[in-house]
């Protein structure tokens, strides 16, 4: 891989968009939009000759939507999940890492620096990946056909580049840049209500980001760098400075960074903007809203918020955890009632995202990594949910569920694609949605932030998702065909079938072999839970709370008993969950070092002993 | 050590790749595609059973400690995890041990049956290849479910079965209703994960593992106290991954969580709502997964954890008093329904109150041995009824039936059989597992007497209930013309969208059947061979089974490896005064109908009470007879409070909250902010008098302002 080739990957887009400019708009195709319940015959005719300028546009941007895909692949591929620099913080795992001075105006140096771990690299492979799959769906656009595609290559970019930043100002340039095609993308190629929505969600985010501003800029004030690798690493002055800053100042800090992400996430009770904007947006808007743009309000908290501010997070865990299951339950509750299909997938959206706040703020690494996997999960469940509700919208021209019953008959193939969608939805065992949440809700059961109750009742999720999602099917799929206009109704085309087919595969995928996609992110995931003080670590677990046992003092002496003497587990081999080293992967348990993961233990750790350790676990395995 | 299999996967896998043939037939057989599948489907299950029984003959046997581990997919072993996250660790493991190959054995053994039954009951049905995808996959859960050698891959399987028997119950999803029973199916069986999910969360907490059984001696069972031959009888101490004793507390939280997986499941109060409307699929699937198999994994998930359960004593009083709750009220419920199905489906939910009563009072080989007999005369009796509904052309209501006996007499003779084994007459199979819950439910300390009273009245209500069917069915004058039947039956393609689909949507005993165009007559007939043929062999199974099974003593020493032995109490009575009393009951009950149902008068018309009784009796909601034929108003009260004000909540939550005061109040402050700006907006006129009056007064306050400050500095 070329040292660049993170800056490669994200304006690949950027070229393509500037190239496309350049090429022939070309012909709208009549737009038969409110021709209500007949217009699917229109569709049926053969489409009008062929525009070569139509299908030039698609290929180009098909291609420099497919190059950044092989290349996030590549890199993926390439990507060594055992690296470990030597430093601590959220350096300790990047890799690729591209770092230019930028602009430079007196002391002020705001750098050019990117990089990924394994937290990110999913993340940008999965925007990468819905990237081709939207392109290949909005060629069928009607009108503008040109510049929605330029908005989508020049908001990849944008997604691609925010997973790249490693400094808070191109951070937040790249943040705020990716606000500006969305906007178009919602606002000239929605539905009804499309400029209320556009507006809605740009000032929503944009009101969180400027607060964000502020912070980061308080943060250069108060540490001197924007440099976040130093910044989150305690051992480096600029991280020293931080933490050691008067904690109520840091607290504000904290909280301006926290809600802009809250925003985007969007957690209860910031959520209402989202609704609007999937239902006004065009179908490719919504799935890579959905897919990826949320994504960055949880990215957003692992990245920035837990690792500088890791005892403000700490601190303020139960709210966001309380505020996470109210989003869960009240969401899901909301959501069974819509009558718009889309707006219910919406709804949806808030729920699942919830779940995966409840993961963050688990403060563990089981939590986590579900909260790691599960974002990734609801980037392919809920734009597959997204997509074949705009097929039925462009079939229909209506969201209304009730316009809908019984196109199980009419659309067998679509009618077992959105079962599989909604299935996976719902976290059904061996589908993806499963292994993500499953994995939070355990993260958060032997959490202190959570504990037993607060999971039961956010688990309470699984219930209702079931409701709002398997009515909703029934809803459009199941009984008699109430509506003449549905009779007649197309199944999926071939391009559908390309667009809808990677998504199950993914989904089983995700949903069988989890390790395949979860192993590189395991070991940064595990850094920065050890680095946030993994809280069931220092104090008891839940588990061992009720029990009312106490945590071992020596791991070497487990408390053998009497009777059954090939039982009693020396501790270390146990992969145990109740004392303080919990995880087979980070360390053979050298007791002292585990004890207190003092830095300068680790200062030396080169990465080659980093990867052995691994192989020697798994070999013993 | 632990011994491993290598044949265990194929017993799953077999059905897997039944389930991916008979997903994709269409596309490989086109036209031939149903008979193919017809080949297929059952064929894979049967094999299976094959397979199943050679691990039993040929790999238990050498087993260390009767027991096995293999590997769930090909390839896979521990090294290659199913789910890796942060510490949690879960494999594609199998556990073979005496308990997972008796149910692998019923699933595949009883499941092949039912196959082979339903290539001829779906012969018509377009949909075929569809339902035998789902069938296939559902003997594919079930079969991870049971062997399954973790807690999370049992609930894999436990999620999986309840998928399909969504997607069964939904088969012929073009009537609403059928929809509908398939959602609440799903959505109650849901409740009941959630207990079973956070169960699994405690267990991981405490025990650092999902794993039953694992090479150090550290699974969940092994830590609990299993496999120490020797230590069987000394009282059992659960000790945690950390090497502490686990406080019974949590041992108590545990097994009341899992159960309440197993209340869902396995339809017990007060998740047993869902069961007798899953009679809505069609009737092998009733047979199959609402019978014979998937109902049951609730019984063989504690006995499963019978370690765990056997250490919470609260626990196990939780699960005996909600069984016998449940198979009183299922019971008393199937006195008075009219529907076939129903008959039987209030009956099943009786039964399986019966096992959990075994479990409870912690006889689990009982309950396991209930569960084997049940599944076969129950699946006899679905079938049956399958036949009947089958020779009605789709009729299910009983009081339009009757005088069949003559007319399809094998099916009555099958049905007699399972008639009497359910009923528990001497010598056949339900006779000897019913005995023996009740036996061990007499002998269990303190309140023996009124669990044994309670039980013996239930039994006398099973034999009552079986014998009215069976009158009302075969025995009474015809309720029908001969010639004349309507043909209710239909799949999707049907067409009666066409004119007007009210004509067969009342009430819910309308849509089960086969088509039947072809023979195009409206007769009773009997079923084909490929139906009638599954049923001789689970009648002769229903007679033979249980005394086999009772008096070689095979069946308790096969499970002998992986239930704790309880000590046991003296029961009050001997076994063979235990034997002459529950005979009697069943026979008394069987009597009691006989003589009822024989008085001319009912015989003439078919009906006990007359029909103008019934319907002022219907009047009054209190009186015991619309109690009863309401289901104890169970489904009205849940209805009530979960779709009707459940439903007003989240419109008023969506309307009011979110709309209202979250939206509201952001937009407002939008509102606000424009408001301002309109209001400023009147500054901007653009005429240039205006902004110079505006400066002229801007100059003379700041000129007024310094000139202050300094009278100011000058004091």
């Amino acid at each position: 891989m070329p040292q660049n080739v993170l800056s490669i990957l994200t304006f690949l887009p950027l070229v393509g968009a500037v190239i496309l400019l350049f090429m022939k708009r070309p012909q709208d195709l009549p737009d038969d939009h409110g021709h209500g319940a007949h217009s699917h015959d229109e569709e049926e005719t053969p489409k009008p000759a062929k525009d070569p300028a139509r299908t030039a546009i698609c290929v180009v941007a098909m291609l420099f939507a497919l190059l950044p895909f092989l290349l996030s692949l590549g890199m993926f591929l390439q990507f060594d999940p055992g690296y470990t620099a030597n430093m601590q913080g959220i350096g300790r795992h990047i890799q690729y890492i591209e770092d230019r001075s930028w602009i430079s105006i007196g002391d002020m140096h705001i750098r050019y620096k990117m990089g990924v771990d394994g937290i990110s690299i999913l993340l940008i492979l999965l925007t990468t990946f819905l990237m081709v799959l939207c392109v290949g769906y909005s060629c069928r656009t009607k009108t503008r056909l040109k510049e929605f595609m330029v908005f989508l290559l020049l908001l990849e970019t944008g997604l691609i580049g925010v997973f790249c930043a490693l400094d808070l100002i191109l951070f937040y340039i790249l943040w705020e840049a990716m606000l500006i095609p969305m906007y178009f993308l919602i606002g000239i190629f929605g539905h009804e209500r499309r400029i209320h929505a556009a507006i809605k969600f740009f000032l929503f985010t944009f009101a969180g980001s400027i607060f964000m501003l502020i912070a980061i800029v308080a943060t250069y004030m108060i540490a001197g760098t924007f440099d976040i690798l130093a910044l989150s690493d305690p051992t480096n002055p600029a991280g020293a400075l931080l933490r050691n800053h008067d904690p109520r100042a840091l607290m504000y800090l904290y909280s301006a960074f926290a809600l802009a992400f809250m925003i985007k996430v969007p957690m209860f009770p910031f959520h209402t903007w989202l609704p609007d904007a999937h239902v006004e947006a065009p179908t490719a808007g919504s799935a890579i809203l959905a897919g990826v743009m949320l994504k960055m309000g949880t990215y957003g908290f692992i990245r920035f918020c837990l690792p500088l501010f890791p005892v403000q997070a700490q601190q303020s865990a139960g709210l966001f955890i309380t505020l996470a299951v109210i989003g869960i339950i009240y969401a899901s509750i909301v959501a069974a009632v819509q009558p718009d299909a889309k707006k219910l997938v919406a709804y949806s959206s808030v729920a699942h995202l919830g779940f995966v706040v409840l993961g963050i703020f688990s403060f563990n690494r089981i939590g986590l990594q579900g909260a790691l996997i599960q974002n990734i999960n609801h980037g392919i469940s809920t734009p597959m949910l997204f997509f074949i509700v705009g097929m039925l919208y462009e079939r229909r021209h209506t969201r209304e569920i009730t316009e809908f019953g019984g196109l199980k008959m009419v659309v067998p193939f679509m009618a077992t694609m959105l079962l599989l969608a909604t299935l996976s939805s719902v976290a059904v065992p061996f589908f993806n949605g499963f292994v993500g949440e499953f994995t939070i809700l355990q993260g958060s059961f032997i959490s202190s932030n959570g504990g037993m109750i607060t999971t039961a009742f956010a688990a309470t999720g699984m219930i209702l998702s079931a409701v709002y999602m398997l009515w909703w099917f029934q809803r459009l799929m199941l009984g008699p065909v109430k509506h003449a206009a549905n009779r007649h109704l197309p199944d999926l085309s071939r391009s559908e079938w390309l667009v809808l087919t990677p998504l199950v595969v993914m989904i089983f995928w995700i949903g069988l072999f989890s390790p395949y996609w979860t192993s590189k992110m395991e070991v940064p995931a595990n850094s920065l839970a050890e680095a946030i003080g993994e809280k069931w670590d220092t104090s008891q677990p839940q588990g061992a709370i009720l029990a009312g046992a106490k945590p071992v003092e020596s791991h070497e002496e487990g408390v053998k008993p009497e009777t059954k003497t090939e039982v009693a587990p020396p501790v270390n081999e146990t992969k145990p969950t109740m004392d303080g080293t919990p995880d087979p992967n980070t360390e053979q348990p050298k007791p002292a070092d585990a004890k207190k993961p003092k830095e300068g233990a680790r200062l030396n750790t080169p990465r080659n002993i980093a990867s052995s350790r691994r192989t020697e676990v798994s070999a013993k395995w | 050590m632990l011994s491993t299999s290598n044949l265990a996967m194929w017993i799953i896998l077999l059905p897997f790749l039944g389930f991916l043939h008979n997903a994709f037939a269409g596309l490989i057989w086109k036209k031939n595609a149903k008979k193919v599948v017809s080949y297929v489907a059952p064929g894979v299950v049967l094999l299976a059973f094959g397979v199943a029984l050679m691990v039993v003959m040929t790999e238990l046997p050498n087993a260390h400690d009767h027991r096995l581990i293999g590997a769930l997919i090909p390839g896979t072993s521990a090294a290659t995890p199913w789910i890796n996250l942060g510490g949690l660790r879960i494999n594609f493991e199998l556990l073979v041990d005496p308990l997972s190959l008796l149910m692998a054995m019923i699933v595949t053994g009883v499941g092949g049956l039912i196959h082979v039954y339903a290539t001829g009951y779906m012969a018509e049905d377009p949909e075929q290849p569809r339902f035998f995808t789902y069938f296939n996959l559902f003997i594919t859960m079930m079969l991870i479910l049971v062997l399954g050698g973790n807690f999370l891959l049992m609930f894999v399987g436990w999620e999986g079965v309840g998928t399909c028997s969504y997607l069964l119950i939904s088969f012929w999803y073009k009537q609403s209703e059928n929809a509908k029973a398939g959602n609440k199916a799903f959505i109650v069986n849901r409740v009941g994960d959630l207990g079973f999910a956070l169960g699994m969360m405690l267990i991981w907490s405490v025990f650092g593992t999902l794993s039953y059984f694992n090479d150090k001696g550290t699974g969940v069972l092994q830590l609990a106290g299993a496999g120490h031959a020797e230590g069987a009888h000394t009282a059992l101490h659960a000790i945690s991954v950390m090497g502490t004793p686990v406080s019974v507390a949590v041992l108590t939280t545990i097994c009341v969580l899992l159960f309440v997986g197993a209340m869902g499941k396995s339809a017990q109060i007060p998740l047993w709502v869902w069961l007798p409307d899953a009679m809505a699929g069609p009737t092998p699937v009733s047979a199959l997964i609402h019978a014979a198999t998937m109902v049951t994994s609730g019984i063989v998930m504690v006995t499963r954890c019978s370690w765990l359960f056997s250490q919470a004593p609260q626990a196990m009083q939780l699960v005996g008093y909600i069984g016998l709750a449940t198979a009183f009220v299922g019971a008393t419920i199937g006195l008075v329904q009219n529907d076939i199905k129903r008959v039987l489906a209030f009956s099943t939910v009786s039964q399986l109150g019966y096992m959990f009563l075994a479990c409870g009072v912690g006889n689990y080989t009982a309950g396991m041995f209930h569960v084997t007999t049940h599944a076969i005369f129950k699946a006899l009796l679905f079938l049956g009824s399958g036949a009947v509904i089958h020779s009605m052309l789709g009729e299910q209501d009983m009081r339009k039936m009757g005088g069949l006996r003559k007319k399809i007499f094998k099916t009555w003779l099958v049905m007699w059989v399972g008639t009497y084994a359910i009923a528990g007459v001497p010598g056949l199979s339900g006779f000897f597992s019913k005995d023996e819950i009740l036996h061990s439910a007499l002998s269990s300390p303190g309140n023996g007497m009124f669990l044994y009273a309670v039980g013996l009245a239930i039994a006398f209500m099973t034999a009552f209930y079986m014998n009215r069917l069976m009158h009302k069915t075969f025995g009474v004058t015809a309720q029908f013309v001969d010639g004349e039947l309507p043909h209710q039956h239909h799949s999707n393609f049907d067409d009666h969208d066409a004119h007007g689909h009210d004509d067969h949507a009342h009430g819910e005993h309308h849509d089960d059947h086969a088509h039947e165009d072809g023979h195009g007559h409206s007769q009773v007939h009997e079923s084909p061979a490929s139906m009638m043929i599954p049923l001789y062999v689970l009648a002769f199974f229903s007679v033979a089974f249980g005394a086999w099974a009772k008096f070689t003593g095979a069946f308790e020493k096969f499970l002998e490896p992986v239930v704790p032995q309880m000590t046991h109490l003296e029961a009050p009575i001997t076994e063979s005064m235990g034997y002459i009393i529950s005979g009697c009951v069943a026979i008394a009950g069987l009597t009691l109908a006989y003589i009822l149902y024989r008085k001319p008068k009912v015989v003439e018309t078919g009906q006990l009470i007359p029909a103008e009784t019934k319907t002022r009796w219907e009047k009054s909601p209190l009186h015991p007879y619309t109690f009863l034929l309401n289901k104890w108003w169970w489904d009205v009260v849940y209805n009530g409070i979960f779709l009707k004000i459940g439903g007003i909540f989240a419109i008023l939550l969506w309307k009011v909250v979110d709309a209202g005061i979250i939206n509201g109040t952001i937009e407002g402050l939008g509102w606000i902010v424009g408001g301002f700006s309109r209001l400023f907006r009147k500054l901007q006129t653009g005429y240039v008098r205006n902004y110079a009056l505006a400066m002229l007064f801007g100059v003379l306050v700041i000129v007024l302002g310094v000139l202050g400050s300094w009278s100011i500095a000058a004091k």
